[in-house]
């Protein structure tokens, strides 16, 4: 009997251990993958990185280390996600420099900026696409970064019909373009809106599937 | 007989100062407000050459190239863009494989706008 339940409860930690290698390992695969599209990448990139829900979060982790940590670049994050306090928790849980990103919260509501934040533009909600363009615009005339990143253009969509986010991310491409940043445009897995993505595609300089 | 030019732009007043200019350059103009109008309008009339805008709604002018693509009758009308958009690389791939002759920007110069469209047809 004692022996039966050593062998249960060993079963169980080698397979905990097991599931943490098994995630570890797609944490590490992500990351080398990142590592590998990125590194050959000019200063001035700009790419859609198109993964699925269950990645999402570590992918956007990834690139966020390469860019910040790794390449030390400074950067514009288009939140629409996740707002700003709790956003930038979780960066510094994951050991990304947050003192060199540049956020904009499309999402909690707030608007201008808060009065204790520095590093944080504040909308007045996540459809106001005019007011997110003329803030990315100032911020480029400020010469406040090296790359934007926009989490996500999935998101966008489900605040402003398809045709609007397109435009809007174009719009976007072409500025980040003409300042000579790098930008990368988030988007959930291919099968939630194939065609705004195809579209996208069209302006970016490559297309990064992570499934 | 004068060559014969569709022009697919969501905005009624694009569709109006590009179709006088064409007029003015001796074209025949037919429009179509969005993709689905011009699929039928081509399976309907030949044209020399489908002008598009990109940024439609409903069906963006990508998709569009790729529906005239599909469609046996149609598919090998002559096509270029007419349009804000600025392609990346992959853009200027898909814009091959389409079969796309030229993407003209907006906001357009006149002249430009008549050579770019001699030189297709």
């Amino acid at each position: 009997m004692e022996i039966t339940v050593r062998e249960t409860m060993e079963k169980k930690y080698a397979e905990q251990l097991l599931r943490g290698s098994e995630e570890k390992g797609l944490k590490d695969s992500i990351k080398n993958k990142i590592e590998r599209e990125f590194g050959e990448k000019p200063k001035d990139f700009m790419v859609a990185v198109v993964t699925s829900a269950e990645n999402y979060f570590p992918t956007d982790i990834a690139i966020l280390n390469y860019l910040v940590n790794t390449r030390e670049m400074k950067g514009v994050y288009v939140a629409m996600n996740k707002p700003y306090p709790t956003l930038v928790k979780i960066l510094q849980n994951s050991n990304i420099d947050t003192d060199k990103l540049f956020f904009i919260d499309a999402i909690s509501g707030n608007l201008g900026q808060d009065a204790g934040i520095d590093n944080c533009v504040f909308l007045s909600n996540p459809s106001a696409i005019s007011e997110l363009g003329m803030t990315v615009l100032n911020l480029c005339d400020e010469k406040k970064a090296d790359f934007l990143l926009l989490d996500s253009l999935s998101t966008m969509i489900i605040y402003n019909d398809r045709l609007d986010s397109v435009r809007f991310a174009h719009y976007l491409i072409t500025q980040l373009r003409k300042y000579g940043l790098a930008g990368v445009i988030m988007s959930l897995d291919k099968y939630k809106d194939p065609e705004a993505i195809k579209d996208i595609s069209m302006f970016v300089d490559k297309v990064i599937y992570l499934k | 007989m004068a060559k014969k030019i569709l022009f697919v732009d969501d905005e009624e007043d694009i569709r109006m100062l590009v179709k006088r200019l064409l007029e003015n350059m001796g074209y025949e103009v037919l429009l179509a407000t969005n993709g689905r109008e011009a699929l039928d309008l081509l399976k309907k009339e030949s044209v020399d050459l489908a002008l598009l805008d990109f940024f439609m709604p409903g069906m963006s002018g990508r998709e569009l190239a790729e529906s005239i693509r599909k469609e046996p009758e149609i598919k090998d009308t002559k096509l270029a863009f007419l349009t804000v958009a600025e392609f990346g690389v992959i853009g200027k791939e898909e814009l091959k494989k389409l079969g796309i002759l030229d993407y003209i920007q907006k906001p357009f110069d006149n002249e430009n706008l008549r050579k770019r469209i001699k030189k297709i047809i």
